[in-house]
């Protein structure tokens, strides 16, 4: 079963084409990482699939379903810091629920266990100025997690942390997904990240953005950090170092 | 002109607060015991501070001036109030220029924060109402209470429309910039959990706004006894303002000072009482001393 679907999403912001012809699937439980140069249009692809954006033409969809607005089958982990600063990690773990209208009460175990899994017990009166930015991270983890999407979509939400908290963090969240099994489409800007991580690497290019390359990764799971520093995975992370090297020289720039 | 003015005590919205908590089961009322001590050593330097103010008053209304005409000492001033207390006024001009402060802090605030939420959520609003509200906050408005006086009368309601148009523009302006300046990145987590238009203004804006909306309780605490005052000068037939007014006419040095003293008192007391009720309701700001 295919978890995300985006066939031919072309997207325009004033005369600028952000996104073009851009096709790629996601297989229920698959983990697919986005990778490109900065202003390629990755954060405006994934916001198309959760449905804060649309898109010009071109078709999204969701477990089968065409999406248009938000999904109740997606949960956003933002790129930048977006927890609410007043509310304490408990509630900004169940601002989902509320929105979405769910009972929180029935869901107190399930928000718990969360909290449990991402390293939090303890901290659930803290407000969110009282933690680290891994942390505030992974509250904002557990909060897409509690309202128990088919899909999670995740925007460089490592890209704050320094190098050792963010492998601890790679770790963890493969822990998390390998438990929870989840589509999940994250996008990194760190390559080793990217290939740690996912089943399939998208390599996108850009001006406009499209899908300029697309890696298996050939792995056994679970994985171990160490498989790092093997050489396999350095000619995966070499590979991909070309083709977004090759398509910073073409369009000129950082 | 797009936006308007922003007069704004910015809250503090310090995410990047450095020092991480440790863990702990009853959350975050922990830095008691070094804090506690701090606090009261701070309170003490302030109680410390006015005693000394008041009895350097003392001394020099008493020693130097030596003139009860120019400057009525402290403990002069404490006798002007018993005064006004036995012969009856003080009571009838507390509840009529308490009476005219707190309504038209009431009133204007709530229709401070009702604009302000309109003109923030609405653009054509926002249009029409801006020319007015820069052109009022620009103006000095206690212009208008001789206008109010003269429409009104010399009852209460005359200076509850002055205090109001004191307090309301301020708070309009701060409630607006307060929703207007919502991080659009929380305003997108609640789309994408579905939020509705109304999800979005109840659970984000509101609650980023409300340092703000605090702010301008604050600042509308002295404008409104500001606004008392003044009204009453303009005319009444009660009221603190009044009484100060008319100790004046009679060089009752005493009697002026007292009234002026209750208006000072009172406008600590509530600043105060909102700097609780800041405290209480948003313990997520970083606390200020
Ligand atoms: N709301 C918007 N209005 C106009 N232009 C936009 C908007 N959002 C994004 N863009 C433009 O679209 C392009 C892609 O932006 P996007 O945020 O998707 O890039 P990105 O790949 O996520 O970059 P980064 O890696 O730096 O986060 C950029 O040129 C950006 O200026
Ligand atoms: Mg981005």
């Amino acid at each position: 079963m295919i978890g995300v679907s985006v066939q031919g999403v072309n997207k325009r912001f004033g005369g600028i084409q952000v996104l073009k012809d851009v096709s790629f699937t996601a297989n229920e439980g698959q983990f697919v990482t986005i990778v490109g140069p900065s202003g390629c249009g990755k954060t405006t692809l994934l916001r198309i699939i959760d449905g804060l954006e649309k898109a010009d033409s071109g078709d999204v969809r969701i477990d089968g379903r065409p999406v248009s607005g938000p999904a109740r089958e997606c949960a956003f982990v933002f790129q930048a810091d977006s927890l609410m600063p007043w509310r304490t990690v408990w509630d900004n773990c169940k601002f989902g629920l509320e929105l979405r209208k769910i009972d929180v009460q029935a869901n107190k175990g399930r928000i718990q266990e969360l909290l449990n899994l991402v390293g939090l017990r303890g901290f659930e009166k803290h407000y969110p100025r009282q933690l680290s930015g891994g942390m505030r991270q992974r509250v904002n983890l557990a909060r897409a997690l509690v309202v128990d999407p088919d899909v999670l979509l995740m925007d460089e939400p490592f890209a704050a942390l320094d190098a050792q908290t963010r492998e601890i963090m790679q770790k963890e969240l493969l822990r998390i997904w390998a438990d929870q099994r989840k589509t999940v489409v994250f996008i990194t800007h760190q390559l080793d990240e990217a290939v740690y991580l996912a089943d399939r690497v998208l390599v996108m290019g850009r001006k406009p953005g499209v899908i300029a390359d697309e890696i298996t990764v050939p792995f056994e799971r679970p994985r171990e950090l160490s498989i790092k520093r093997t050489e396999e995975f350095g000619k995966l992370v070499e590979r991909i170092w070309g083709t977004i090297e090759g398509v910073i020289r073409e369009t000129g720039g950082i | 002109m797009d936006d308007l003015k922003e007069t704004v005590e910015a809250p503090g919205y310090s995410n990047e607060e450095p020092g991480m908590a440790e863990p702990s089961s009853n959350g975050s009322g922990q830095e008691l015991s070094s804090g506690s001590q701090k606090k009261v050593i701070a309170v003490a330097i302030s109680v410390v501070s006015v005693i000394v103010g008041i009895v350097l008053w003392q001394i020099i209304g008493e020693y130097f001036v030596g003139n009860s005409l120019f400057l009525a000492t402290p403990l002069q001033t404490i006798s002007g109030i018993r005064e006004m207390w036995t012969s009856g006024g003080l009571q009838e001009d507390l509840i009529v220029s308490g009476q005219e402060a707190l309504y038209g802090f009431l009133i204007g605030s709530a229709a401070g924060i009702f604009i302000g939420t309109i003109i923030a959520k609405n653009r054509a609003a926002k249009r029409v109402l801006t020319p007015y509200i820069s052109g009022f906050y620009a103006t000095p408005i206690i212009a208008l209470a001789p206008i109010l006086i003269l429409w009104f009368g010399l009852g209460i309601w005359s200076k509850v429309l002055v205090v109001i148009s004191l307090v309301i523009f301020p708070q309009i302006i701060n409630t607006e910039a307060g929703i207007r300046t919502t991080d659009e990145t929380l305003r997108d987590v609640a789309r994408s959990y579905g939020g509705s238009t109304i999800q979005i203004f109840r659970k984000v804006e509101l609650w980023w706004a409300l340092p703000y909306i605090l702010a301008g309780l604050r600042l509308g605490i002295g404008r409104a006894l500001i606004g008392v005052v003044v009204g009453e000068l303009f005319g009444a037939k009660a009221g603190l303002g009044l009484a100060i007014f008319n100790a004046q006419s009679e060089f009752n040095m005493p009697q002026l000072f007292a009234g002026v003293a209750i208006f000072a008192v009172s406008g600590i007391f509530f600043t105060y009482l909102l700097t609780v009720l800041e405290r209480a309701l948003t313990p997520w700001a970083s606390t200020r001393a």
